[in-house]
């Protein structure tokens, strides 16, 4: 796919508002993990402390290695040029999507499988045998599609 | 740019390919995940009235067991995606390499072809100078034949001249022996008419006449050889 070169200006704007965008995605994704930390914790009670502070920095790893290998691509020494703009900015939004999808998985969906499996009763170790393997899944999942949009 | 980032560069035209793909997996993922949580609110209306946790915990794994088949057949997919896109490329590059090694082959097989045709027109421009030379002697000899013949024809012209002096002089000799000839023949006539007889007599005269001076010739040298 050949796309149209722009000139020098014109690519420097775009990399430096790619680079923008990321710090800002950067900065408000702390407070994702912190949350899907907490939310662990609150399913898997007071043993879960441990598994969410795990399963929070591996995430915050995973992401911080994306987006500094992303930061370089839209640097001045980076793979983005003026003639692959298209190219790199899909790989800019499948990141951005995937974070979407945690985001909401963190926020909206994790809470709401809880709400719909709490039982009458508190939270037993039982459903964390059950949850902690499912968020493992899931974490599996992000890192490989991840990886797969990650340089 | 790192090596890391040469990599990533290769990565990014190889990927360009298979994007299509690879949102359609990670939809489907989407959808097991929305499909898991509707799954869990209906798991977790018809569980509650399950008092047992142990039954609704082992009924929520086998509920799992299927999402995370669909969900490690997904991954599968998309690790697999990953593979095929990297392998098709490759079999793409080898593909190109194999016409360009064979592009290759035919080149030096033409640059061989060509050293062998450069090789033939040495040789033959070997063989050209070499006629060339020989036809330079050829001409050289042919004006020295012309020369010579030039010079032949010349002397022969000189020589021809020559006799036909000669010829001119014999045939004036001629002419005069002829006319000596003609007067020895009509003094020879004259004498012709004598008789032979007189002739014979005549001659026998002058012989003794010699004989005699001879002899008187001889007494006198004697003579004189014997005077003191």
């Amino acid at each position: 796919m050949k796309e149209k070169n722009c000139t020098e200006k014109e690519h420097i704007e775009w990399c430096l508002l790619q680079q923008d965008k990321l710090r800002n995605e950067q900065s408000s994704f702390a407070g994702v993990l912190k949350a899907w930390g907490e939310s662990l914790k609150d399913i898997e009670g007071e043993g879960g402390e441990e598994n969410g502070d795990n399963l929070s920095e591996r995430y915050r790893k995973m992401w911080e290695e994306a987006w500094e290998t992303s930061h370089k691509m839209v640097s001045s020494e980076g793979i983005a040029k003026a003639d692959n703009h298209e190219a790199v900015s899909w790989y800019l939004d499948k990141q951005l999507f995937l974070r979407r999808e945690l985001e909401q998985y963190v926020k909206e969906d994790l809470p709401a499988m809880y709400e719909a499996l709490k039982p009458s009763s508190n939270v037993s170790s039982i459903y964390r045998e059950a949850f902690l393997p499912l968020n493992q899944m899931w974490c599996d999942s992000w890192e490989k599609s991840l990886r797969m949009v990650t340089f | 740019m790192s090596e890391e980032g040469k990599v990533s560069l290769e990565g990014l035209q190889i990927y360009e390919s298979y994007r299509d793909s690879f949102d359609a997996l990670v939809n489907e993922t989407r959808l097991l995940r929305a499909e898991l949580i509707e799954g869990c609110r209906a798991f977790g209306g018809t569980m509650s009235k399950v008092e047992d946790d142990e039954i609704r915990c082992e009924a929520f794994k086998l509920y799992l067991r299927d999402i995370h088949a669909a969900h490690e057949e997904l991954t599968n997919r998309l690790s697999k995606l990953r593979d095929d896109a990297v392998r098709d490329e490759i079999a793409k590059r080898q593909k190109e390499i194999d016409a360009l090694n064979e592009q290759v082959r035919q080149l030096r097989k033409t640059e061989e072809c060509a050293a062998s045709k450069n090789g033939e027109i040495t040789s033959l421009k070997k063989e050209k100078d070499s006629l060339n030379e020989k036809l330079t002697k050829l001409e050289n000899q042919v004006r020295q034949r012309q020369q010579t013949e030039k010079n032949v024809e010349k002397e022969i012209s000189d020589k021809m001249d020559d006799i036909v002096g000669r010829l001119c002089g014999l045939e004036m000799m001629l002419k005069q022996r002829i006319g000596k000839a003609s007067k020895c023949y009509i003094v020879s006539s004259a004498i012709g008419e004598l008789k032979k007889e007189e002739l014979y007599n005549k001659v026998k005269e002058i012989s003794s006449l010699v004989r005699g001076v001879r002899k008187t010739a001889t007494k006198l040298v004697r003579g004189w050889n014997e005077m003191p």
